[in-house]
């Protein structure tokens, strides 16, 4: 019997502690040991990217990292975009901008375009495709998900703008 | 799609580190950035006893220039080369292939001397360690020896590394004076791996003659593969 | 008290549309946006297990031992289940065409790579994985069939004994007086058409978790379903169930595509949860096994297609004859979509006679299912493209043919060869927009010049008619003795005057419920919340 070993990380501002077998993946230690169950497993081999958080800032696929080797990590999950409720400008672009359509892959492209824009607030087109090609939509076709992150750009630069640029009728 | 259970340890030195591998002979594997790693160990491909992850290890992760060349430690992430800004005057051909190595989200997390040490037979760095004459340092119980790259790779996944040695760090010396290159690769989907690809470089001396050629494919073989220099016509 | 159901949104109890037809933000966003949404692998049950299927390496091979016992004592492991147990617990699946199935763990055989032959409920999926690794099996490999010419062949190995053959069904249906057509046609374009293979690959793979209440008899499934109804009827049937003991909850998917499917994960877990006194048991299909035997590969076909065609270039009659290769079994209603496409098996088209000479036919690979809107598109590509090499033939724009061809507006409603009735169109309005909206004749300039230039330079012309899902007889076409799915909408007022509805659906992707909350809205000339 392999012994179990202790770590700790941190988790969205939250410490945590754990007792994991080595093999454990990181993804099933935040859905299912941590009960963070935004970030979700398509693939299980580092390809869709649909299990992507940030440690510390940069985004990593969760289901081939082990959970040992997050220890003392600190890491940031969609739960932790918009911990008061109120959806994060990156999510509200990708809202407006009909960003998603099953919204299975949706937070992994979130947690991406989070880490592009902190590091180039004014992306390219070439930076977008670079860091979107990283994650894989079965739904909506790139196009609007493209628009999506040039309009969170804008939104993150000055939030007034932002929304203007958008042209999406408000209901009610 | 769940791992075989495997022991784990996570050294703080190199020394400890062989040590850990050559307790466990042959049942061990090295760990650094995982991402080759980890799927074969989650789709049970892979069956190690022990993982030694190197990542605990302090000072292995340097992106640095030495004498003009560029030196990459064990730990360093790919995506760190990739931020190294001389690496594009030093070795522009290693640092525009970077780009086809999977994705930004797997170069955070990947090693430059991890994906050289899994040696898949379609991966970039491989191909262009090949072509730049790149030097690897290895350690091992009996210390520390270096290998030329042409002779690293041996066959699919498979180098000359014994199982209780280590790649400490690789030298990819500064590209010549008057050196054109070029690295393209096939894939099904950018950053997919290669179905075959291409590194190249073409030195002029300074009367403009060809001085040396070389031509390194990769995804067609069990190694990156050289084909002999061309010849001149 | 009665209401009647409106047709149009013109017999709305409130004029004035406010929200269809508008752009509107979605009201399932923010749940998916910020990950809360209750995909199915999220549902965690008190005292859940976690199941893992072994499934056959072989494509065609008789089990002579199976041997579960080393796994059953792997700590963490609480229940194995084989064939044995179908045996016992299960019939066969309810398959289309009726009668080629089997249980949902093979019994003697495996017919295919990925076939279930045992699965274990553990602890974790970790130690379910561990557990599979002890069970023995030995197989005695049999010849393994692939194409389904060959398999059609007298002496060709049979997927099932008893029946003598592997053709599954052979229909020939003829309306109107085809030959005819084709022998007083001034041309006839004939083409063999082979369609292959394809996949759906949603990012989310199918998932279940089943609960065998086994006190008082009753399935609770929950599940990433695409037709839970449909499902639930089902496995009251492969359990011999009352259909009201059976109950099955779907969650939002992520993505479908047809490719959900999972009526044999759905019943090892629920044999699964029997075994181990009703714990609930978790299925999460992973990649390996989507891609390997998951539901969603389709449309294995080879075709013979013509048209006949009068001195105007009128399409008199359409002749198809469909070899269509439904892999081992008929369990994911393949042959649905060999079915569907006569809900518009002529198109958009004015043909009076047409002929569709089917033969599904049994090979060793992964049954084929529901793969996206389940059938017409290939029956669409060997029409269009026999308008095509027609208009080639004859010199004719392939714009201006199938205009000559079209149902005239004023014909409908227009009853098909096939018996489906059009209500309505306007295809030339349609056509004459599409063409002026992409400047068809600069396009085809710019494609002459290209060509002389001798650059390819490709420009296509197409009009189908898509059918929607489930139409009124496509399950009855294959021998099934019902039709369709039975799902219902159930629309309540409160006391509060809140408005809550129930769907026969969940979500897959494309805003159901804010369409749904649009056309509710409009009705009872509300705002969406």
């Amino acid at each position: 019997m392999i012994a179990k070993r202790s770590i700790s990380l941190t988790v969205n501002g939250v410490r945590y502690e754990a007792t994991v077998e080595p093999r454990l993946t990181l993804v099933d230690l935040l859905r299912n040991e941590l009960g963070l169950t935004g970030t979700h497993v398509g693939c299980e081999h580092g390809v869709c990217g649909a299990c992507t958080v940030l440690i510390s800032g940069k985004a990593v696929r969760s289901c081939i990292l082990l959970a040992v080797q997050a220890d003392g990590a600190d890491i940031t999950t969609v739960e932790g975009l918009s911990p008061s409720g109120q959806l994060h400008p990156i999510q509200q672009a990708f809202q407006e901008q009909h960003g998603l359509q099953c919204g299975f892959c949706t937070p992994g492209f979130l947690l991406s375009v989070k880490e592009l824009l902190a590091d180039h607030p004014d992306p390219t087109d070439e930076q977008i495709k670079e860091t979107l090609g990283g994650n894989i939509c079965r739904c909506t076709g790139y196009q609007s998900i493209f628009a999506a992150v040039k309009c969170a750009a804008r939104k993150l630069a000055d939030p007034a703008a932002g929304a203007l640029a958008t042209g999406v009728a408000q209901v009610g | 799609m769940k791992p075989a259970p495997f022991d784990y340890a996570a050294p703080t030195s190199l020394d400890e580190a062989v040590e850990l591998l050559a307790a466990n002979e042959g049942e061990s594997k090295v760990l650094a950035g995982g991402q080759s790693l980890m799927p074969l160990l989650n789709m049970r491909l892979a069956r190690p006893g022990l993982l030694v992850d190197l990542a605990r290890i302090p000072g292995l992760d340097y992106v640095r220039e030495e004498n003009g060349a560029v030196v990459i430690g064990a730990m360093a992430r790919q995506r760190a080369l990739e931020r190294f800004a001389p690496a594009a005057t030093l070795a522009p051909l290693l640092a525009a292939s970077l780009e086809h190595v999977a994705h930004p989200q797997n170069r955070n997390q990947g090693t430059v001397c991890g994906s050289l040490a899994h040696a898949d037979p379609a991966a970039e760095l491989p191909a262009v360690a090949l072509t730049l004459d790149a030097t690897f340092r290895v350690v091992g119980p009996n210390g520390s020896r270096e290998v030329a790259a042409k002779d690293f790779f041996v066959t699919y996944l498979t180098t000359v590394l014994e199982s209780s040695e280590i790649l400490a760090e690789v030298r990819f010396p500064a590209q010549a004076p008057r050196t054109g290159w070029a690295f393209d690769e096939v894939a099904r989907r950018h950053g997919d791996f290669a179905m075959c690809g291409v590194s190249t470089t073409v030195t002029l001396d300074a009367s403009g003659a060809c001085r040396d050629a070389r031509v390194v494919l990769f995804g067609v073989g069990a190694t990156p593969i050289a084909p002999r220099a061309p010849s001149r016509r | 008290m009665a209401v009647e159901i409106p047709k149009t949104i013109a017999d709305f109890p409130n004029s004035g549309s406010r929200f269809i037809g508008k752009s509107v933000k979605r009201i399932e966003d923010p749940q998916l946006l910020t990950g809360k949404a209750e995909f199915i692998d999220n549902l965690v049950l008190p005292g859940m297990l976690h199941c893992a299927i072994l499934r056959s390496p072989h494509a065609h091979a008789r089990i002579k031992l199976l041997d579960a016992s080393k796994a059953l004592e792997l700590p963490g492991v609480l229940a194995v289940v084989t064939g044995e147990d179908a045996l016992a617990w299960a019939n066969p699946g309810y398959t289309l065409p009726v009668g080629w199935g089997c249980h949902c763990l093979a019994t003697e055989k495996v017919r295919f790579v990925g076939e279930p032959v045992a699965a274990v409920a553990a602890v974790s999926r970790y130690v379910a994985e561990d557990a599979l690794e002890l069970i023995e099996v030995d197989y005695e490999t049999l010849p393994a069939i692939a194409d389904p010419f060959e398999a059609m062949k007298p002496g060709s190995p049979l997927l099932f004994e008893e029946k003598g053959t592997n053709v599954m069904l052979a229909r020939k249906f003829t309306w109107g007086e085809v030959d005819a057509a084709f022998a007083a046609a001034k041309t006839v374009v004939s083409e063999k058409f082979r369609w292959h293979r394809l996949g759906a690959n949603p990012l989310e793979t199918f998932g279940v978790v089943a609960q065998w209440d086994t006190t008082d008899g009753t399935l609770t499934c929950h599940g990433a379903f695409q037709s839970q109804s449909h499902m639930a009827l089902g496995r009251a049937m492969t359990f011999s169930l009352p259909s009201n003991k059976v109950r099955f909850i779907s969650h939002p998917h992520g993505g479908s595509f047809g490719g959900k499917g999972g009526f044999r994960g759905t019943e090892i877990a629920s044999m699964l949860s029997r075994k181990a006194g009703g714990r609930p048991v978790k299925w999460i299909e992973d990649r390996i096994e989507y891609l390997s035997a998951g539901a969603g590969q389709a449309w294995d076909r080879h075709y013979e297609g013509s048209i006949a065609l009068d001195a105007d270039g009128i399409v008199t009659g359409f002749a198809v004859k469909l070899v269509d290769d439904l892999g081992a079994t008929g369990e994911a209603y393949g042959a649905v979509s060999c079915a569907k496409p006569l809900a518009s098996f002529t198109g958009p088209y004015k043909i009076a006679a047409a002929s569709y000479d089917l033969t599904i036919v049994g090979t060793n690979k992964l049954p084929t299912g529901a793969y996206r809107g389940m059938g017409p598109p290939p029956h669409n590509w060997v029409l269009e493209s026999l308008i095509d090499q027609a208009a080639r033939q004859l010199g004719v724009d392939p714009g201006e043919l199938r205009r000559r061809n079209y149902i005239p507006k004023d014909a409908f409603p227009y009853t098909i060869p096939s018996g489906n009735e059009y209500d309505s169109g306007d295809y030339v309005a349609a056509l004459d927009t599409a063409l002026a909206m992409s400047k068809y004749p600069e396009l085809r300039a710019a494609q002459a010049k290209a060509r002389a230039a001798g650059k390819l330079f490709g420009v296509s012309v197409v009009s189908t008619i898509e059918p929607g899902v489930f139409d009124w007889n496509a399950y009855a076409i294959v021998g099934a003795e019902s039709t369709g799915v039975p799902e219902a909408v159930t629309v309540s007022l409160d006391l509060l005057g809140s408005i809550t509805v129930r769907l026969g659906f969940s979500l897959e992707g494309q805003g159901q419920y804010t369409v749904v909350a649009q056309v509710l809205a409009d009705y009872f000339g509300t705002t969406p919340r």
